[in-house]
């Protein structure tokens, strides 16, 4: 490890000493990077991070000063990978940059590719705004590129954060939208009724019954099997525990679609919320009486 | 010859309990008595021990002292043991009270139910798995296309450094032309049968009458009474078999229907696949002779 560190060290030394010379057309800054780039590795195997991280990103100005903006790009990636280790503010500034670089040179998919990453980092730091905004940016540039699946699966993302922010309309959208794109493919049509029963817990938060009502019935012309399933059971049941402002009804048919299917933990966020509104209600209801 | 060879049944006598065999099951099921007892045990004990855990999150607590299904019936564990090892230890089924036996054809329904519900479980957690599967399918079907453009940028620009590399070279050199094999065909996206997915459309197979009718509440939530005797509830246990058997009877068309789908985009994969090889290996074969070339170039 020491040994490793020294190394890098020295190499880092002599890249300084190269760019403080004087180089002829340029050559000097190739020096340099391929200096840095050895001793980045050398402090990657002695697992320091942070000046592994230093070190990629003064290997990405050389490249900037050669005007070579991919090499740059994927040096800023590699610091943010050393950083993710230590520094998450780091790594996200890193990946942002080289995100802005892949964009000069017109590398969509390889931005959105990073701009998801991004938006992963802030999810595991339970930054639910920052990573919203990042996978929106994410599914945008995937779209663009036409890697339907990958804008999907980011979109999918949006949705389920925005329903944990309460932005409940943006969420219904994004559901209704992916269920009728996937209609029309056999192989992501069985996914459907998933797709709706997101968006429709999504409804029932609302607490419109109305709206449930009418959604209930555009999804059953959306797709004519959704009737038939334990979802669209499980959505119309809630709808007339609410209408009831039946507690005990809602809390039987929650579990008794549990008890076939186990609600994971964003369904189950979603529905205490609803049963704490319905709840609410009773109570107010026994206070007036 | 093989007048040695006995019947497996008379080689050991047993005791009078062991030989006792259920008179409802096939004689050959009367051979591994033992072997299935020890597996019905199990599925049974399974069954009773989920009976009275809570462990979900919309629970108030108001029905814990609700009476399981199985309690309503007025069975005791100890009679519950008993019934698992179907009266062995107490004389066998002829020698029950017809209470005693009305009681054993209610556990044997409840039994019943539990297990088809738990195949029902089962092949929901596969309808979702082979879901998610399917997606992934189609993000690869994705990613097989996109690497095959790809391929077809990379031979717009091999050919003009083709060009390019021909035009190199001395006054008197003779001109150089890249050996092309066959062209590069790009990808070919193989759609599905056309056939197969006008029949697979949701609104015309509607139209026409082949989607089944949307089944109403199948689930018998609240029977309109309790069962009062042993009929009935046997009768309402068979009921709840029915609706579990019917959903389970969708839930399997629907993951052959995947299955079938699963195929198809494999072969669909395959056949991209083998068009993408066929072109990176032309690609593959020019990239050397403008190597070549340009070696050649930089040996003079």
């Amino acid at each position: 490890m020491a040994d490793q560190l020294s190394k890098g060290e020295e190499f880092e030394k002599k890249a300084e000493k190269k760019l403080s010379g004087w180089g002829l057309f340029g050559s000097k800054y190739e020096d340099a990077a391929d200096l840095f780039d050895k001793a980045a590795n050398c402090f990657k195997l002695a697992k320091s991070w942070d000046k592994a991280g230093a070190t990629y990103l003064k290997l990405a100005s050389c490249h900037l000063k050669l005007e070579s903006k991919h090499e740059a790009a994927q040096a800023h990636v590699d610091a943010a990978h050393c950083y993710k280790k230590t520094n998450i503010n780091e790594s996200v500034s890193c990946l942002d940059r080289a995100v802005n670089l892949f964009c000069d040179i017109g590398r969509l998919s390889m931005a959105a590719r990073y701009l998801k990453e991004i938006a992963e980092l802030y999810e595991g730091e339970q930054n639910i705004e920052q990573a919203l905004v990042y996978y929106e940016k994410s599914a945008d540039f995937f779209q663009n590129e036409e890697v339907t699946t990958s804008a999907n699966q980011c979109k999918q993302k949006v949705a389920q954060f925005a329903a944990q922010l309460e932005q409940y309309q943006k969420s219904i959208d994004i559901y209704e939208e992916i269920a009728r794109q996937s209609l029309n493919n056999n192989l992501l049509k069985y996914g459907v009724k998933g797709h709706l029963l997101n968006a429709g817990i999504c409804q029932l938060c609302k607490e419109d019954v109305v709206a449930i009502t009418n959604a209930l019935e555009r999804y059953q012309e959306l797709d004519p099997t959704f009737s038939g399933t334990r979802e669209y059971r499980l959505l119309a049941d809630i709808a007339a525990a609410i209408d009831e402002e039946d507690v005990a009804k809602f809390t039987d048919v929650v579990k008794e679609f549990d008890s076939m299917t186990p609600l994971d933990s964003w369904k189950t966020t979603l529905l205490l919320r609803v049963k704490e509104k319905l709840k609410a209600k009773e109570l107010e209801e026994d206070d007036l009486t | 010859m093989f007048g040695s060879k006995k019947s497996p049944l008379k080689v050991a006598k047993p005791s009078s309990v062991e030989s006792w065999t259920n008179p409802f099951d096939s004689n050959d099921e009367g051979m591994d008595t033992k072997k299935y007892s020890s597996s019905r045990k199990t599925s049974s004990e399974r069954a009773l021990t989920t009976l009275g855990v809570n462990t979900n999150p919309f629970d108030d607590g108001t029905d814990a002292n609700k009476k399981s299904s199985s309690t309503l019936y007025g069975f005791q564990s100890a009679n519950w043991n008993k019934y698992k090892n179907d009266f062995r230890d107490s004389g066998g089924l002829e020698n029950q009270s017809v209470q005693e036996l009305e009681s054993y054809a209610v556990y044997k329904a409840e039994e019943t139910t539990n297990s088809v519900t738990n195949c029902l479980k089962i092949a929901e957690n596969i309808r979702e798995e082979a879901t998610q599967t399917l997606v992934t399918l189609h993000q690869q079907g994705e990613q097989i296309t996109r690497s095959h453009h790809v391929a077809a940028d990379i031979d717009h620009d091999l050919t003009r450094g083709e060009k390019l590399l021909g035009s190199l070279g001395g006054l008197f050199s003779k001109t150089w032309k890249p050996k092309k094999t066959r062209a590069i065909t790009g990808p070919v996206i193989v759609g599905d049968d056309p056939v197969r997915r006008k029949g697979n459309h949701l609104e015309q197979r509607e139209k026409l009458g082949l989607t089944s009718a949307p089944k109403g509440q199948s689930k018998l939530r609240s029977p309109p009474q309790e069962p009062t005797n042993a009929f009935e509830k046997v009768e309402v246990e068979k009921n709840k078999q029915d609706d579990a058997l019917s959903d389970l009877s969708d839930l399997l068309g629907e993951l052959k229907g995947m299955a079938v789908d699963m195929g198809s985009e494999i072969e669909r994969h395959n056949k991209a696949l083998n068009h993408l090889y066929d072109d990176v290996d032309e690609l593959n074969f020019r990239v050397i002779g403008a190597n070549q070339r340009g070696r050649r170039l930089l040996g003079k």
